[in-house]
């Protein structure tokens, strides 16, 4: 994964309208990769911390960075300078980032300006945009994954439908989109773990909210069952499996053991539904994502059924006594 | 038609894990009606809500009947399971 900074100016600026910022120096190193989703300090540098130096960082230059410079500089002005342009050549930066206000000493501007490193003051303050950077970065960076199937919210919950082709994912789709929930993407969902370990989904950036449904051809479900029918991302709370009826397979029948599956490494509870004609599945797919908030809350409806019937019959097992 | 006596030895009894490993056996034969009698009360053996509305504790006493194409075997197997404690 790889991001030109030219890209990540434009998207960030796009997402963050507020801001607006300045190219102090480096104007061709415009061209270079983001390599990585950590921001460097300055401070490395001097610290040597080889494990924490790659190339193609995105550096944060803030107000502790240049107390520390102007000091080193009094110390010794030209072994600083040695210092940074040896770690510079060994790892170049992609990018060095100024919060509002600041200053960058004269030394390490010239720095910039000779290995053409862009060196860019954004008019924000510096935790407000470190944390933004952050947030930009690990949404790019993020490990992710493209799947067939559909997801939507229903009743609050992100469930992710997949399934053989044919067996009536975008159909279930359809129909939860006609009782009142919201299709976040058909066909192709794009899966992105976030920090904190959740996943988010979404569809691709062409075609999100347009569905082919079988013998009626293209839909655009915004404009079909308005703007209150769609939604841009969700987090995925569940996955729902449709599969053809098997006489052979074991069916959950209780609901007492959860399954769970990894995706991306994120565990995620299971729902397999076996489909056959007659079986009303969007109705199944509503009541099951109920029924997993009813579990998130505390409340097991299989364990609680069986508490009552565990009571009932040691109640009687005493009479009998 | 076939009928067989059994007597669950279950320390619990049938609560929700031993009725849904019953329904589960029961339901892989689709050709055969299976039934559960107790104490003049007749219910079905493939649904999981009729067995454990029947509250079979130690020592109860049960009738599996069943009729169809496999009821030989059926009976067969499902008394075994019972006698094994449902296999848990």
């Amino acid at each position: 994964m790889k991001l030109i900074v030219y890209d990540f100016l434009h998207l960030f600026f796009s997402k963050h309208n507020l801001l607006t910022f300045k190219i102090l120096e480096g104007t061709r190193g415009t061209k270079n990769f983001i390599t990585s989703d950590s921001i460097a300090s300055i401070s490395s540098i001097f610290h040597k911390d080889i494990e924490l130096l790659s190339k193609g960082l995105l550096y944060f230059f803030d107000q502790n960075d240049i107390s520390l410079f102007n000091r080193l500089e009094n110390e010794n002005h030209d072994s600083l300078y040695n210092n940074i342009s040896e770690t510079f050549e060994m790892f170049p930066p992609a990018i060095v980032v100024l919060p509002e206000f600041l200053e960058p000493p004269e030394l390490f501007r010239n720095l910039c300006k000779k290995y053409q490193i862009p060196l860019i003051r954004i008019a924000e303050q510096p935790d407000i945009l470190k944390k933004l950077i952050t947030i930009f970065l690990e949404d790019r960076f993020a490990p992710s994954m493209t799947v067939h199937g559909d997801l939507v919210e229903v009743y609050g919950m992100g469930l992710l439908i997949t399934g053989e082709s044919g067996i009536g994912k975008s159909e279930a789709a359809l129909d939860l989109i006609r009782r009142g929930h919201r299709l976040i993407s058909d066909d192709i969902v794009v899966i992105k773990r976030m920090s904190g370990n959740f996943l988010f989904g979404t569809g691709s950036h062409i075609a999100q909210h347009f569905m082919e449904v079988r013998g009626v051809g293209i839909i655009n479900v915004p404009q079909l069952f308005g703007v209150a029918a769609v939604r841009e991302k969700k987090r995925i709370d569940a996955k729902i499996l449709l599969e053809e009826w098997n006489l052979s397979h074991k069916y959950d029948r209780l609901g007492l053991i959860d399954k769970y599956e990894s995706i991306l490494g994120i565990k995620v509870p299971v729902i397999v539904i076996p489909v056959r004609p007659g079986r009303n599945i969007p109705g199944i797919i509503e009541t099951s994502a109920l029924n997993l908030r009813l579990k998130l809350s505390g409340i097991n409806s299989a364990q609680t059924l069986n508490n009552i019937l565990v009571k009932w019959m040691q109640s009687e097992k005493n009479i009998d006594l | 038609m076939k009928e067989k006596n059994v007597t669950i030895l279950l320390p619990d009894g049938i609560h929700a894990r031993p009725a849904a490993i019953f329904v589960q056996k029961a339901s892989s034969y689709p050709d055969t009606s299976i039934k559960i009698k107790r104490n003049g009360v007749e219910v079905d053996a493939k649904s999981i809500m009729n067995i454990m509305m029947l509250a079979l504790t130690h020592g109860s006493e049960i009738t599996i009947v069943a009729e169809g194409k496999e009821e030989d075997k059926a009976i067969e197997e499902l008394s075994t399971l019972v006698n094994n404690n449902f296999n848990i």
